[in-house]
């Protein structure tokens, strides 16, 4: 069962696999498993953590989103989601937290559904879904403008920067002849 | 720029590239770890897992930019010392490795002495 998605929140390392599960791991001890978060059916792509640490994101195969929250008050392991999203209709790997307004996620579908969606996060509302005509791959935020990256594979292999949040399209990048699987940015510290 | 990447493995499920605080970018190619250090342009390797524990399936790095962690298609997590390229520890944690973390807070205890 392979581990296809990790996420670090200080020093708990989440990770989601192709058994479906997301387990919160503390490095420091041995008996390393100190939560989980059981509702997807299929292989876990997607898991990114909030800035502040309180929420995690996880999207899977089987199309579904979830929003946990880290600190909700739960007396019986395993935890239950904060919210459950059911919008998309193919495989959910693109995650990105909005840099510049909490509770604000991106999130991007498969090739059988191709919108990235735009989710309160505290209250589960989908605020917006813009159809890419390609299978969304990844996403990423400008740190400095209020711009959105992302990367694509089946049709078109390209690269979209949008404006948020009118979305429109400020830049269309082709070039790649395969899909454009993996993004990431760097965050140097100053 | 442009880097070559051979042999990475073409999934859409997995997650084979991130870049850390440290200025570093790792990245996977099929059984191996390698890094960019993006200030010098110099690159090294993490590791090389067996045949039959591969490929990696998933990398990243931590919040202090100088621990990876690396998940395989085994189901384990291996955490790694960029610093020292030097295994910490695996998830599931196992026996042995427990030693080794423990033998090493020994050595600094002497040290500190």
């Amino acid at each position: 069962m392979r581990v296809t998605s990790l996420a670090w929140n200080h020093h708990l390392l989440t990770t989601g696999g192709k058994d479906a599960k997301v387990i919160n791991n503390d490095v420091r001890i041995r008996e390393h498993i100190v939560e989980s978060y059981e509702g997807h059916r299929q292989e876990v792509c997607g898991l990114k953590w909030s800035a502040s640490g309180q929420q995690l994101a996880s999207g899977g195969n089987d199309n579904l989103l979830f929003i946990w929250d880290r600190f909700m008050a739960s007396s019986n392991s395993p935890r239950h989601w904060l919210h459950k999203l059911e919008d998309h209709t193919a495989a959910v790997k693109a995650l990105a937290w909005c840099p510049f307004q909490s509770n604000l996620l991106a999130s991007g579908g498969g090739g059988n559904d191709r919108h990235i969606k735009f989710w309160n996060t505290q209250t589960g509302t989908c605020l917006n879904s813009v159809d890419t005509d390609s299978q969304v791959c990844a996403l990423q935020w400008n740190k400095h403008e209020r711009e959105l990256l992302s990367s694509h594979g089946f049709t078109e292999n390209q690269l979209i920067l949008w404006k948020y949040p009118s979305m429109v399209k400020m830049a269309e990048l082709s070039g790649h002849t395969s899909p454009v699987l993996f993004m990431t940015q760097v965050l140097i510290m100053n | 720029m442009t880097l070559d990447a051979p042999d990475i493995v073409d999934d859409f499920y997995l997650n084979l590239l991130d870049w850390g605080i440290n200025n570093v970018l790792a990245i996977a190619l099929g059984t191996t770890v390698y890094l960019w250090n993006a200030s010098n342009s110099s690159i090294s390797e993490v590791v090389t897992v067996d045949e039959e524990d591969g490929p990696v399936t998933s990398i990243s790095w931590a919040p202090d930019g100088r621990h990876l962690a690396v998940g395989l298609d085994n189901s384990n997590v291996q955490l790694w010392d960029s610093e020292t390229n030097q295994m910490v520890c695996t998830l599931p944690f196992v026996l042995e490795v427990i030693y080794f973390f423990f033998s090493c807070d020994i050595i600094c205890l002497i040290i500190s002495y």
